[in-house]
């Protein structure tokens, strides 16, 4: 062992600068080695984490070459180790309720049977049929993007439904990226984070929506990584959709972007004319809505790119025919949907919200009121919040620069053009401003989705639901 | 109303009952002393809503009635006094007191201002004072400081079947007290601050009664019940922590052992763990504890004669439950029953079969 020991330091030694190995691996001590795995021991947390973060691959080599094999790395804080623990009487225990188990969380309408092929998702519909075959041989992970209510989560779950039918001992689990946060919060306040790894690492399919949600979220990407690792390591299958590809994901590791990028991306357009009317088509049979082909291409041609709005005007014009008594016919159609079409008003909505959203993120995330962004004031802090709002409204929002010069107040748009490359220059030079732009950006994506998600009529809520279920 | 009193008696009884008025004053009404005369007997009652007082003397009546007074003023008043006699009396809204050679006239509130007082008539538990008073003592140290769990910051009285129960536990560390005497089934969850008023009442008569109706827990002394109000929620189910049959057992000198334990915590400094380790071997005991602060760690070690044979085992504790757990016996001798380094530990004193304490070990 001593031997090993010996060259697997010297290995770590040749593979880095002699401070790095000074400060980061200058304590570092064999716990424990055996023929799969070996546990070290650290500094404290810091260091600990700085080695995860960076020079994790370095540390697998070394050992890999003083060993002779390729063996799991532990690393253990020295105030892990040391720190005895204050065990608890089982006072509460029966409250707390035994550990439950993952549930599968899989909702059975969502098959292969019925999802409807068009060319707009045709590729990702044969990734998912390929995964679902063969899960963790043949794309992995797979990783589905495209816009809203376009049929993601539908291909998703009938990878983990298809698995299911064939092979109902296999552990699929569904989750959103939401869940799996608020899971590892309360794993972490529990002090259960051991359970937590253990129950996500023993899954052979796991299945994460929106996984663009965890730009940002540090904590949650570093367990994700990890969860990740181990079930890839075991061969195990991941699926993730997302709203936008890896690479667009505001501050998301670069690791884990990579890792996303490891499988295969397939993407899922909005359905050209034909999906949609075969979508409408069946979608009344299964509702049983008698509903002629002229309304159903009228439908199709008004409603564009989202299939769950498509869906759910149908159903809209149904309520409305039942109300009111009156046969489907395509004047109900212009009357429903008449005027703007959803599409645009949707869009509208978005950008009239994005500007007053982008003033409001920026003015509560650097302390500035929003009246002082439109204001004439030049104060330091307030010029700064206002050039970075610019900035955004430009980036995010995509508005042009006149417009933008017009809500702030201003009437040369060239203050704006400034405003928007001196950002721009200064983010290439100052990291910790590039990660503040992220995280605004971030943030407007958010609150944009969710005022959309607001704005919904009691109608569309309707709608909405039974849609769903 | 108007009452001629011997002066003592009325002294005694103020005190008793100012012991419970509101001392704050954010109420008038309640740092006031309710006089009640009727029947040739005198009623106190003093109450800050949190705990109450109510006693009984008698004097002679000679009009019946109520009246309010200060309660601070009137301890003040009645323990200076001189004489042997003292009327008391209601005129226009003020309280007159006289004594042989002086007068007094006092501001009062209107009577009908402090609370309806209901005092039960019947009594479920009765005991000797100072077994309950020790019982108390001798658990509530071991309650909860932490106010997010806060049931567990308040002392538990289980009455049952044939005995009462005291318990307190923060949840690492628990202790029983049991008594055996004829009961009804309640429990009562009182609050920790109630507790040192209680003591007092506690050493006022020989025996003791108690009850608990409506959310509050009454206790009879003599001529005195106080109450105070019950923390609500159900207490965890403490029996079932209680550990039955633990193998492993040493037996020490308590004196000894406790002086071991202070000895070794004099390395701890103002850490926050503070662990020390029993290393258990034929006979013998050695208590060792490492200080974590800092980059120099400081260590101290004692070895004790025990009872124990066995295997030699090692299991770690925080040295503060410890302490207050080998303090709080009288017994002669502790014994120590444990299993595994990290199941419950049950500490026992042969001497002292009515108390119990289950300390949760450290794991080291």
């Amino acid at each position: 062992m001593d031997k090993r020991w010996s060259s697997f330091i010297k290995n770590l030694k040749k593979r880095l600068k002699p401070t790095t190995y000074k400060v980061v691996f200058g304590t570092l001590e064999l716990l424990s080695a055996d023929e799969e795995s070996i546990t070290l021991q650290v500094k404290d947390k810091t260091v600990k984490d700085l080695i995860l973060k960076l020079h994790l691959s370095t540390l697998k080599e070394a050992v890999k070459e003083a060993f002779g094999k390729e063996l799991k790395v532990e690393l253990v804080a020295r105030e892990e180790v040391e720190k005895p623990k204050q065990l608890e009487l089982e006072l509460f225990k029966e409250k707390e309720r035994e550990e439950e188990e993952l549930q599968s969380n899989l909702n059975p309408k969502y098959t292969f049977e019925n999802f409807i092929v068009g060319a707009s998702n045709q590729f990702a519909h044969a990734a998912a049929r390929a995964v679902a075959e063969n899960p963790g041989k043949a794309y992995n992970p797979l990783f589905i993007y495209g816009g809203v209510g376009l049929g993601k989560t539908h291909l998703m779950q009938a990878i983990g439904n298809y698995i299911k039918s064939k092979e109902p001992g296999k552990k699929v689990v569904y989750t959103t990226t939401e869940t799996f946060m608020n899971q590892l919060i309360e794993a972490l306040k529990g002090d259960k984070i051991s359970s937590f790894r253990e129950k996500y690492r023993n899954i052979d399919v796991l299945l994460i929506d929106d996984i663009q949600f965890i730009g940002g979220k540090e904590r949650t990407q570093i367990e994700f990584f990890h969860t990740f690792n181990a079930l890839y390591d075991a061969g195990k299958q991941v699926v993730l959709t997302s709203d936008r590809p890896p690479k667009d994901i505001p501050t998301l590791t670069e690791r884990l972007r990579s890792r996303f990028e490891w499988g295969l991306i397939a993407d899922i357009q909005p359905p050209d004319f034909e999906t949609r009317v075969a979508i409408l088509k069946r979608k009344a049979e299964v509702e049983g809505i008698e509903v002629s082909d002229k309304v159903i291409k009228l439908l199709a041609t008004i409603i564009k790119s989202n299939i769950r709005q498509l869906e759910g005007a149908l159903i809209k014009l149904k309520a409305k025919a039942t109300l009111e008594g009156r046969p489907i016919t395509e004047k109900l159609v212009r009357e429903l949907f008449s005027g703007e079409q959803p599409e645009e008003k949707r869009k509208r909505r978005i950008r009239e919200i994005s500007m007053k959203i982008i003033k409001e993120t920026v003015g509560s995330e650097l302390g500035v009121d929003v009246e002082l962004l439109d204001s004439p004031v030049r104060k330091k802090r307030v010029a700064f919040a206002r050039q970075v709002a610019m900035f955004l409204a430009k980036k995010v929002g995509g508005y042009p620069y006149t417009q933008i010069a017009a809500s702030f107040n201003r009437d040369d748009h060239t203050t704006v053009i400034h405003a928007v490359r001196k950002i721009e220059e200064l983010t290439e030079k100052d990291e910790s401003l590039s990660s503040l732009i992220e995280k605004l950006e971030l943030k407007i994506r958010e609150a944009v989705e969710r005022s959309t998600e607001v704005i919904h009529s009691d109608v569309d809520n309707y709608v909405d639901n039974s849609v769903d279920n | 109303m108007k009452i001629r009193i011997g002066k003592e008696k009325i002294r005694d009884a103020v005190k008793i009952a100012a012991s419970a008025a509101d001392k704050r004053g954010a109420i008038p009404i309640l740092a006031n002393i309710l006089l009640e005369a009727e029947d040739n007997l005198l009623r106190l009652t003093a109450t800050n809503l949190e705990i109450g007082v109510s006693t009984v003397v008698d004097c002679t009546v000679e009009e019946e009635g109520k009246v309010t007074v200060n309660a601070n003023k009137a301890a003040k008043l009645f323990s200076s006094l001189t004489g042997e006699e003292i009327t008391l009396e209601r005129e226009d809204g003020r309280v007159i007191v006289k004594s042989a050679n002086s007068r007094f006239s006092l501001a009062s509130l209107p009577p009908e201002e402090f609370p309806e007082v209901e005092v039960p008539g019947s009594f479920s538990v009765r005991l000797p004072s100072d077994e309950i008073d020790k019982a108390l003592k001798k658990v509530s140290y071991a309650a909860g400081r932490d106010e997010a769990k806060y049931i567990l910051t308040g002392v538990l009285l289980r009455s049952f079947g044939d005995r009462l129960h005291a318990v307190a536990t923060d949840g690492h560390r628990l202790a029983l007290y049991e008594v055996f005497v004829e009961s009804e089934g309640w429990s009562a969850i009182i609050p920790k601050k109630s507790l040192s008023e209680l003591k007092r009442l506690l050493r006022e008569g020989d025996e003791v009664e108690l009850v608990e109706r409506h959310n509050k827990i009454y206790f009879r002394s003599g001529d005195t019940v106080m109450w105070s109000s019950l923390i609500e929620g159900e207490y965890p189910d403490y029996t079932k922590v209680i550990p039955e049959g633990n193998s492993k057992v040493f037996t020490a000198d308590r004196d000894e052992f406790l002086s071991a334990l202070k000895e070794v915590s004099v390395i701890f400094d103002k850490e926050e763990v503070r662990a020390v380790i029993f290393d258990l071997s034929e006979n013998s005991l050695r208590l060792t504890a490492k200080s974590l602060e800092g980059e120099t760690s400081e260590e101290a070690e004692v070895v004790i004669p025990v009872d124990y044979s066995g295997e030699p085992f090692r299991i770690g504790f925080n040295i503060v439950h410890m302490i207050e757990s080998i303090g709080s016996f009288d017994g002669e001798s502790v014994s120590v029953h444990m299993e595994e380094p990290t199941s419950p530990v049950l500490i026992t004193s042969q001497e002292e079969p009515q108390l119990k304490n289950v300390i949760m070990p450290m794991k080291v």
